[in-house]
């Protein structure tokens, strides 16, 4: 500015401003919140190292419930022989084939399906930036099971061409390749001009839904007897395929999405800002969409494919977490995976002891806890606190 | 230095932006004013990276933009957006480190804790750390996204990045759009200050007074078009405004500082603005008289 311009008016001097350099004020002004926010951290932590202690205890609730009631001492010894120490509490063979065959591989199973959903949730909500998204809502569950049941029903005539090798991975895949393209077409759909419309994306998942439902329904009606039976399975969710060799062709599938997915938390969070405030901020946005629903897709795939549908646990349990520890994407996630994993054990223990010698569906015993516990966060408002 | 050279970008037939070419050194404040639609934030998307210009080439540091790496991009040249809303509940702090994210590698040091807070100390918003960003207020939540901006490509003296202390780039959207009129300055404040240490800032705004008092030059956008780029006193005049803004002014010296002072006339006067000029003169040859 020309000094000038007014006679006798010195120009507005910046350089006062001086004092305020701004590497001096680095050191006096702290936040009050830094300590609060420490001492945050340390109560994450903290919580991070309760929720590990809780998914064992209910991993030993599990394995010890049921028609065989075991005690831990019994289960002990059983794993004790295995590794060759002697233990003092004796057994019967019964308990060790209940044990070793039945309810490890379903513990390990409820563990990766559980933990996975809850991931995949927290993940799905994070990148559509929406609180509403859920593996079942967005219509990837739906997805994934149309694609296990169309290859039960049509697989037959399939089966003899591919080799038999792979066999045990090909109902995984067709579950997973079905999650996939719904996934896929709901962002497309939902993304319009780089932005994503919430509503347009939930309808167009509810639309999904719909039409997933009337195909499996289609390709149950021209099943037999022990189809129908499946479509339970495939609608309502259950544990008892717990064999390990059911449970050894998804493991891998369950266990990368587990390893990967939190390793987004950082992206994630900046998407949170928007999409093109997350590039400025240096991060690259079209890998973490692609990353994202992949391998959501890939773990909602495999849990259906072995599992079939649970509801409620991807969508209540991030909910849960961040209610317990803030909206972090480093909290949410490890966070979602551990309390799925404790959730599912549990309800699994629900399913298993309320009518013996039979069985609940899972996803009846989730919906019936997650849906009055979902209806009472919404009343509390304390979930929808500024979303 | 960041530089668009013959910047133009078009939708389907519709041409926002035509043969726009604009320079941001170091140590400048430019605020780019001009009616709604003119395509002030399309050029600044075009800046951002975010959209590709259909012709055209953004340098910095002479460099084309698609050669920088994201990251390092990022380290240097922060934009903070207009309002928004995020999908959960982050408090303030943690939107604020954010900002820091380019800088650190897995996790955040010491150092970015230092930076956050001394950011939103900066901008007043230190007593909100723990807030819920969102049942802030809309001028509160623009001081947290300064602060993140800032933050951003803060660097102080016991910072040893590699790049810390190159010239860095701050682009604000419409930063003071709901503020008070007290932080409106002092946000204007903190931009001339950073300015002072290597950061070229460029800002959207609305209050053509506000740009007059804070800026070195203004650029002035119409229909997609850079019609005028230079000093405040060399530029805003009485047709320019009526011209690009359609609303009669009167252009007056600030009565204590060393720029224009704008002043909306409504139409029915405006036609007398002349009379009021001359009374004016007449008025102050009246009081040098009567002084001497």
């Amino acid at each position: 500015m020309p000094a000038n311009y007014i006679q006798g008016f010195p120009p507005l001097d910046w350089t006062e401003q001086k004092s305020l350099l701004l590497g001096t004020m680095v050191k006096d002004d702290h936040p009050d919140g830094l300590q609060k926010l420490r001492a945050r951290q340390f109560r994450n932590r903290l919580t991070h190292v309760f929720l590990v202690c809780g998914l064992f205890g209910a991993a030993l609730v599990s394995v010890c419930s049921g028609a065989v009631a075991v005690t831990p001492g019994q289960i002990a010894s059983i794993l004790g022989e295995r590794l060759g120490i002697a233990l003092p509490w004796t057994y019967e063979y019964q308990h060790e084939l209940v044990v070793i065959s039945l309810r490890l591989p379903r513990i390990i199973l409820g563990i990766l399906v559980g933990g996975t959903l809850a991931l995949s949730g927290a993940a799905l909500q994070g990148l559509f930036r929406n609180p509403l998204a859920d593996p079942a809502l967005v219509g990837v569950s739906s997805g994934a099971a149309l694609g296990a049941v169309g290859f039960i029903v049509l697989g037959g005539s399939v089966a003899g061409l591919l080799p038999e090798v792979f066999g045990p991975f090909y109902l995984p895949t067709a579950a997973f390749a079905g999650g996939l393209l719904i996934a896929v077409l709901v962002y497309r759909i939902g993304v319009v001009d780089g932005r994503t419309q919430v509503a347009t994306m939930l309808l167009a998942g509810i639309a999904f839904n719909a039409i997933c439902s009337a195909l499996i329904g289609m390709f149950v009606f021209n099943s037999d007897d022990q189809q129908l039976r499946d479509l339970t399975f495939w609608t309502m969710g259950s544990l008892s395929r717990n064999t390990w060799g059911m449970l050894l062709p998804v493991f891998p599938l369950l266990l990368l999405p587990c390893v990967v997915i939190p390793l987004l938390s950082r992206s994630l969070n900046a998407y949170v800002l928007g999409e093109s405030e997350a590039g400025h901020l240096g991060y690259n946005v079209e890998q973490l969409k692609m990353l994202t629903i992949v391998f959501t897709s890939l773990a909602i795939g495999a849990a259906v494919a072995v599992s079939g549908i649970i509801a409620f646990v991807g969508l209540v349990v991030p909910h849960l977490a961040r209610l317990l520890l803030g909206s972090d994407h480093r909290q949410v996630l490890p966070c979602s995976l551990l309390l799925g994993a404790i959730l599912i054990l549990l309800a699994d223990v629900i399913s298993r002891t309320m009518v013996v010698p039979a069985e609940l569906p899972i996803g009846v015993v989730t919906s019936c806890i997650g849906g009055p516990f979902f209806l009472w966060l919404l009343i509390n408002k304390r979930m929808l606190r500024g979303i | 230095m960041f530089a668009a050279s013959g910047i133009s970008y078009s939708i389907d037939s519709a041409r926002l932006l035509r043969d726009v070419s604009l320079t941001l050194s170091p140590g400048e404040v430019v605020a780019i004013i001009g009616p709604n639609g003119a395509g002030k934030s399309t050029f600044l998307k075009v800046l951002g990276g975010e959209i590709q210009p259909t012709d055209g080439i953004v340098s910095m540091e002479g460099r084309n933009l698609v050669s920088w790496g994201r990251q390092a991009l990022a380290r240097r040249r922060s934009i903070m957006p207009q309002s928004s809303k995020i999908a959960f509940p982050f408090s303030v702090f943690e939107i604020v480190m954010m900002g820091r994210s380019p800088h650190a590698v897995s996790e955040e040091s010491e150092i970015d804790y230092d930076i956050a807070g001394a950011a939103m100390a900066r901008t007043g918003v230190n007593d909100l750390a723990l807030r819920n960003y969102n049942t802030l207020s809309g001028g509160e939540q623009q001081r947290v996204q300064l602060a993140r901006a800032l933050a951003q490509i803060w660097t102080g003296p016991k910072h040893t990045l590699k790049d810390s202390h190159s010239d860095r780039y701050l682009f604000l959207d419409e930063p003071v759009a709901s503020m008070d009129p007290s932080h409106q300055h002092e946000t204007l404040r903190i931009a001339r200050e950073f300015s002072q240490h290597n950061v070229g800032v460029l800002i959207i705004l609305h209050d053509i007074n506000l740009a007059a008092m804070y800026a070195d030059r203004i650029a002035v956008f119409n229909q997609g078009e850079l019609v005028a780029d230079g000093e405040a006193v060399a530029i805003l005049d009485e047709h320019l405004m009526l011209e690009v803004f359609g609303i009669h002014v009167l252009v007056q010296r600030h009565p204590t500082l060393s720029c224009p002072l704008i002043v909306a006339l409504p139409e029915e006067i405006a036609v007398r603005s002349d009379l009021i000029t001359a009374r004016q003169e007449r008025l102050s040859e009246q009081a040098r008289k009567s002084s001497t």
